[in-house]
């Protein structure tokens, strides 16, 4: 039924009077909670933009890698549930719905009294009477004009509010006079760029080989290239996360290696030069054909000597020969098992190889970034027993092989990681002046008694007066020694001349030199 | 309900008791339709102008259409309370015995006009106080009761004018309502001229019986008010009170006295004819707004400085009409 219906009634519809009334008040009631759902609900669409920018842009400028649109949707959407929420725990009082209407249609209080009176006693005549008298009454106005829909003062801010929140999403804070976002490192972004490019690789690597580490920490790894891409990271920033990442890196590399190695005794048992670096796969093909009924009984017998190299596995030859045994009697599950174990073995093995990798670019990366404490990191994780890529060569053999040999695959040839070769002597070395491990600085370890010892330093001063960088050269020279010796005895004259050429070919220098100087 | 009258035909009735007031009294719209209202609330109404208005046209009107008993008591300083309600004569009885009988004065009528009520003394005036409030009359010993309806239609010349006593605030608040009889205007006067100063005067039929008047006397009673209604006209009369919470800036400041309680069961009385006369059986929230002026005008006194400030009760009353809130819509 709808309103305007309710509305018009005749003389003989006068014992459905209070039904009507009901149906009015009922109409009335739902479009005035109608209303308050719009019109909450522009209150919650103007906070919740309003929120959304003052959001937007403290994350700009605080928690810059953070989704400023994701926090503009959460934002906005919290409060309009809000808002609904509130909507629907006020939902309008009949009575106050008939005054409003008596008021709204002029109605005289008609409505309202006989709502009112219908309330405490609906049997009686006088409560029929005026119920008649109400809904008797032809208004004019539609039902729609009594509660209309209508804009507030929210809505009418909303565009407000909306145009702050896109003005905040395109602002960009680094472009703003004194604005307190970091200065763009160029070479934070480039190495960014290197990272992020690695760990496309490696994420594609690890999809395809199916590694479970490799994958979260290739996903981990491009989000640190991304941000560092950005440039919302600073060099002091990039070089932490890249701290935190290296360790995260180097306890999922032991992981991987302890799965690898825990079950079997691989590790320990397997030699990092062992003869046969194509055992492992060649038994593994081999049990993988017996298994699938392609070996006649001939090569089933041709496997006892396979057992020795499989001995060098961790697989003990008494359980090969009872597995083998099994098989010929029909039960071909513990062959099955140890076919199982050597495919774990196996992808954990290539798991930890990608990681060492990942870490290596994380090292470098870290290096290149001036960071001090990069072979001091290096040096606590061999201390921690995580020997590069040898443990994984030791653990999987020639698994483990071609992952460490992929070191010098496609990343390194592009120019990616430490491809450059220095020579010890001039190899720049790294000092943490604060580390317990200054051992590893280069010093003179003998006493040379007599000569002169020459040591050049050079120091990188980036920032804060801090060394980063220092390079030691140790040049000892022996000419002033030699010449008073010469001068003091008798030596012949051939001789004198044969024993100076040969303490002045001691520094590279000098005998330069004194090839110049015969030249001349 | 009433059996015998039905809300549909007492609007019917009344518009044809108006119509025929309306053949003699032209203009006085309000004040036609105030003093009906008062009579069917069982009300006495004060009426204030200047001489030459037609108010005694309009009470001697209002009692041919009614068919009432109709008399007059003109006020004068020395007229006495004997003058209004009568006095104890020595008769001779038919056993030749000399006794004291009642002789009764004006005041036992239907329709009183007290004209110029004002230019009496104050205890000629408190005369009426029994009469309007307990519709009976008390002389010695004996009572006398006072034929229905009765109505006391006073007339009162503004105090301004010289020879006049204010009325007491206790008779006041006797008075239903106090109604203010305006100059006509232009047109107005031009029917009054046509009407009065030709060679036919206009004449009245009685148009209502006395027993259908107190037939629509009781409809009016049955008039209903809602919950919400009555809040509101509570809410003015408190605002009439400067130290209540609800009372306006003006009442504040300038209100002596604010209205009884009395002043609010005239406010909802003439409320319940004013719907009555629209053939509602509710009062709304106009209603009360109409009533509120002339029931409250005189129930509400100005302090000295109001007085002093020519301050329109009025204005005082209009005010808290319109910062008092209508529902809570």
């Amino acid at each position: 039924m709808t309103f305007d219906r309710a509305w018009s009634i005749t003389a003989l519809d006068e014992r459905r009077a209070p039904e009507r009334l009901a149906n009015i008040i009922a109409h009335l009631t739902q479009q005035k909670w109608r209303r308050s759902f719009i019109e909450y609900g522009w209150v919650g669409l103007f906070w919740g933009l309003a929120i959304s920018a003052v959001s937007v842009l403290a994350l700009k400028i605080y928690v810059p890698h953070l989704s400023s649109s994701m926090c503009a949707v959460l934002m906005t959407s919290g409060a309009l549930a809000v808002a609904i929420a509130k909507a629907w725990l006020a939902r309008p009082d009949e009575l106050q719905v008939a005054i409003q209407a008596d008021v709204a249609l002029k109605l005289k209080q008609r409505l309202s009294t006989a709502w009112e009176f219908s309330q405490t006693d609906s049997e009686s005549e006088l409560s029929h009477r005026l119920a008649v008298q109400a809904v008797s009454q032809r208004y004019p106005p539609p039902s729609q004009a009594v509660f209309a829909v209508r804009l507030n003062t929210w809505a009418r801010l909303i565009p407000l509010a909306a145009l702050a929140l896109v003005l905040v999403n395109v602002l960009d804070l680094q472009q703003l006079p004194g604005s307190t976002a970091p200065i763009v490192d160029d070479a934070v972004v480039s190495e960014g760029v290197r990272l992020r490019e690695f760990a496309r690789q490696m994420q594609v690597r690890a999809l395809r080989d199916a590694l479970p580490r490799s994958q979260t920490e290739s996903e981990n790894m491009r989000r640190l290239g991304s941000r560092m891409e950005s440039g919302s990271l600073s060099r002091q920033e990039a070089v932490s996360r890249l701290q935190e990442l290296g360790q995260s890196l180097a306890h999922q590399r032991r992981a991987a290696l302890s799965d690898g190695g825990s079950k079997t005794g691989i590790a320990e048992s397997f030699s990092p030069i062992g003869n046969g670096e194509n055992d492992a796969s060649q038994l593994k093909e081999l049990l993988e054909q017996l298994l699938q009924g392609k070996l006649t009984a001939g090569e089933i017998a041709a496997l006892s000597p396979e057992s020795e190299s499989l001995s060098r596995l961790g697989i003990s030859i008494q359980d090969l020969s009872s597995a083998l045994e099994s098989y010929a009697a029909g039960h071909p599950l513990d062959v099955q098992q140890i076919v199982d174990d050597l495919e774990r073995q196996e992808l954990a093995i290539d798991d930890a190889g990608e990681l060492g990798r990942a870490i290596r670019q994380i090292d470098q990366v870290r290096e290149n970034l001036g960071d001090v404490m990069v072979s001091a990191d290096q040096l606590m994780q061999r201390g921690d027993g995580t020997q590069d890529d040898s443990d994984v060569r030791a653990l999987g053999g020639p698994m483990g092989r071609a992952a460490g040999d992929a070191d010098s695959g496609p990343m390194n040839q592009a120019g990616f990681g430490s491809g450059s070769v220095e020579t010890p002597r001039k190899r720049p070395r790294t000092l943490d002046p604060n580390s317990e491990r200054n051992d590893i600085v280069l010093k003179p370890q003998s006493n040379f008694r007599e000569g002169s010892g020459f040591t050049t330093e050079t120091r990188v001063l980036p920032k804060a007066g801090k060394t980063t960088v220092e390079n030691v050269e140790l040049d000892v020279r022996f000419d002033a020694q030699m010449e008073e010796v010469l001068s003091k005895d008798d030596y012949p004259l051939h001789q004198k001349e044969f024993i100076r050429r040969y303490f002045l070919s001691l520094s590279q220098g000098v005998s330069s030199d004194v090839q110049a100087s015969e030249e001349q | 309900m009433s059996e015998s009258l039905d809300i549909a035909d007492a609007r019917g009735r009344l518009a044809e008791l108006r119509h025929e007031i309306g053949k003699r009294i032209i203009g006085h719209d309000d004040l036609v339709e105030g003093i009906l209202a008062c009579l069917l609330a069982s009300g006495h109404v004060l009426i204030e102008g200047v001489p030459g208005l037609g108010k005694t046209l309009l009470v001697k009107t209002l009692s041919a259409v009614l068919d009432l008993e109709f008399s007059r008591i003109q006020f004068t300083p020395d007229l006495m309370p004997a003058d209004i309600i009568g006095t104890q004569m020595v008769a001779q009885d038919d056993d030749g015995n000399r006794v004291f009988k009642f002789q009764q004065g004006p005041v036992f009528t239907q329709l009183l006009l007290a004209d110029e009520i004002n230019r009496a003394t104050p205890k000629t005036q408190s005369a009426l106080l029994e009469a309007m409030e307990e519709h009976r009359v008390t002389v010695g010993r004996t009572g006398h009761v006072l034929e229905e309806p009765f109505m006391v239609l006073a007339t009162q010349n503004p105090i301004e004018m010289e020879g006049t006593y204010p009325l007491p605030e206790a008779q006041l608040d006797r008075f239903l309502l106090k109604l203010i009889a305006k100059y006509p205007s232009a047109a107005e006067l031009s029917k009054i001229i046509d009407l009065t100063t030709g060679e036919r005067e206009a004449t009245v039929q009685p148009v209502m019986t006395c027993d259908e008047l107190n037939a629509l006397r009781a409809l009016t009673r049955q008039v209903v008010i809602a919950g919400h209604v009555k809040d509101f006209a509570v809410q003015i009369v408190l605002a009439t009170h400067a130290d209540n919470e609800a009372a306006t800036p003006l009442s504040k400041r300038f209100v002596r006295h604010g209205a009884s309680p009395r002043g609010i069961q005239s406010m909802i009385l003439i409320a319940k004819a004013y719907a009555l006369f629209e053939g509602r059986l509710n009062i709304s929230f106009d209603d009360l707004k109409s009533a509120a002026v002339p029931a409250l005008r005189h129930r509400v006194l100005l302090n000295f400085e109001g007085e002093a400030e020519g301050i329109d009760v009025e204005a005082v009353i209009d005010e808290i009409l319109r910062e008092t809130p209508v529902g809570d819509g």
